[in-house]
C-alpha cells in the first residue's frame, strides 16, 4: 500500500515557531537560533491508486490543509538529509472526517486514511542543525506531552516541491 | 457584579488572577472572586514572579494564552510564573485553573498523569450550558467542599482542547482516590475519559476544571436559559458561583488554621 508523505509548511513567518524558539531557549537552549515546522500529511493509498502528483495536486485545492496564499506544499522523497527532526503526534488522533472530505470532494480516490503529525527541526548558531539528543530532549521538554503524544526522531527526507 | 463585590475586606484572602497574552474572562473571574469576599487582582505576565508568593491563592483564567502554540498551555506552563505557582501549591495554597488555566495546569505536572486532548469526536470548538455534577467526595477538594455530593451546576465550557485523557489505569486510580471530583452528567461532549470536567491534585488544594463557573455564576448569566431564576437581581450569585464560595470558606478556613 502506498504512503505518500506531504510537508505543509507557512511561507510567511512562523510565529509557533518562533515561540517555541523563545521558550527553547527559555528552558536553557541558549544556542537554538532557528525552529522550522512543518504539518505533515501521509496518504494511504490503494495499490494502483492515484500518483503521488495526483494527490499533491489535490490537496492544493483542499483550503483545509492547504492556502496557496501562505503554503508551501512538498512530499517527502527517498533520500535523508543530514537534518535531524522530530516528528510529534496525538496517539488518539482521528482523522476520519478528514479522510473522507478528502476522496469525496477533493478527488483523492481510494485514498484510505490520513496520518497528522507535526515535523519540527532545530538550528544552532551558524546554521547546525540540532542533533538527535538535542530534538529527544526538545521533546520531552515541551514538544510532545507524553500523556497524549508520541514522538519519533529521524533524519529528515529531501523535500520536493510540486511544479 | 455586586455592590459588595467591589468593597474587600481588608482581611480577605488575596487572590492573583493570573494573564498571560491571550488570556481572557479574567474580569469574570475577578468579579467572581469578589463577590465571594475574596480580594482579587490581576497579576500580569511581566510582574516580578517572585511577588506572587505575597498571594493566598492563584487563578488561571480562560483564554488562549501564548495564542495555544504547540499545544494549549504548553508554552505558558513553562513560565517562571508557573514556577512560582507550583512550589506555592507544593506550600499548600489553593490553585484554580478554569479552562485554558486547567489545560496550564496540566500541562504543568500540577494535576499528575493526565493530559488535556482535542475534543472528540468532534475535534473542534464547542460551546455550550453544560451539567457539571459533584462526584461522592466533594469534601477532598478546597473548590468542591461544600458541595453536596451530586450536586449539579450550570457552567459553560468553550474549548475546542478540553478532553481529559492519559493511561486507563491512571484514570482508574483518579476514580478510587476521588479526584475527579466534577464530572459531566450524561456523556461528555468532549469525550473526556470518566467524564471528567474538574480533577484535583492528591492534596485537594489544586483544581482543573473545563468549564467555566464564571461565565455562569451570576442569574443574568443563565436566567435566559432557566426562567426560574429571573427575578429582579439579576448580579445575583447562582449555582456555578458555588466552586467561588467554596474556594472563599477554604481560604478562611486556612488562615485561620495559620
Amino acid at each position: 500500500m502506498p504512503v505518500y508523505e506531504f510537508g505543509v509548511e507557512l511561507t510567511v513567518g512562523d510565529n509557533t515557531a518562533f515561540t517555541v524558539r523563545g521558550a527553547l531557549r527559555g528552558l536553557g537552549y541558549v544556542d537554538l537560533d532557528r525552529v522550522e515546522r512543518s504539518e505533515l500529511l501521509r496518504l494511504k493509498l490503494p495499490e494502483g491508486g492515484l500518483s503521488i502528483d495526483a494527490c499533491g495536486a489535490a490537496l492544493t485545492h483542499a483550503e483545509v490543509v492547504f492556502n496557496p496564499n501562505k503554503h508551501r506544499l512538498s512530499h517527502s522523497g527517498p533520500d535523508e538529509t543530514i537534518v535531524y527532526e522530530a516528528v510529534v503526534a496525538d496517539v488518539d488522533d482521528d482523522s476520519t472526517a478528514l479522510a473522507e472530505m478528502l476522496r469525496d470532494r477533493f478527488g483523492i480516490d481510494g485514498l484510505e486514511g490520513v496520518e497528522r503529525a507535526i515535523a519540527w527541526r532545530l538550528f544552532e548558531n551558524g546554521g547546525k542543525s540540532a542533533g538527535a539528543e538535542r530534538l529527544e530532549w526538545a521533546c520531552t521538554s515541551l514538544l510532545a506531552n507524553k500523556f497524549s503524544q508520541s514522538f519519533t526522531v529521524r533524519r529528515s527526507p529531501t523535500r520536493i516541491t510540486g511544479k | 457584579m455586586s455592590e459588595a463585590g467591589a468593597a474587600v475586606d481588608r482581611q480577605a484572602a488575596r487572590v492573583a488572577v493570573v494573564v498571560f497574552p491571550g488570556t481572557n474572562s479574567e474580569d469574570e473571574t475577578i468579579d467572581a472572586c469578589r463577590d465571594a469576599g475574596m480580594d482579587a487582582r490581576l497579576f500580569w505576565w511581566s510582574e516580578d514572579p517572585e511577588s506572587l508568593r505575597a498571594f493566598d491563592a492563584y487563578v488561571f483564567s480562560g483564554g488562549f494564552a501564548h495564542e495555544d502554540r504547540v499545544r494549549a498551555g504548553a508554552i505558558a506552563s513553562k513560565s517562571p510564573l508557573v514556577t512560582v505557582v507550583r512550589e506555592e501549591a507544593e506550600r499548600g495554597k489553593l490553585i484554580l485553573g478554569i479552562c485554558n488555566g486547567a489545560q496550564i495546569l496540566a500541562e504543568s505536572g500540577m494535576i499528575g498523569d493526565v493530559a488535556i486532548g482535542r475534543n472528540l469526536p468532534s475535534r473542534h470548538y464547542q460551546c455550550r450550558f453544560v451539567d457539571v455534577v459533584a462526584g461522592d467526595e466533594p469534601g477532598r477538594c478546597a473548590f468542591t467542599r461544600f458541595l453536596e455530593p451530586g450536586a449539579s451546576l450550570r457552567m459553560v465550557a468553550a474549548h475546542a482542547e478540553g478532553r481529559f485523557t492519559g493511561d486507563a489505569r491512571y484514570f482508574d486510580d483518579l476514580e478510587e482516590r476521588g479526584r475527579i471530583v466534577l464530572r459531566y452528567a450524561g456523556k461528555a461532549h468532549n469525550g473526556a475519559m470518566h467524564g471528567a470536567a474538574g480533577i484535583c491534585n492528591d492534596d485537594g488544594n489544586v483544581l482543573a476544571l473545563m468549564p467555566h463557573p464564571e461565565r455562569a455564576a451570576w442569574a443574568f448569566n443563565v436566567a435566559f436559559d432557566d426562567p426560574s431564576l429571573r427575578s429582579d437581581e439579576p448580579n445575583r450569585p447562582v449555582g456555578a458561583h458555588a466552586i467561588f464560595e467554596s474556594m472563599a470558606r477554604s481560604l478562611r478556613d486556612l488562615k485561620a488554621v495559620r
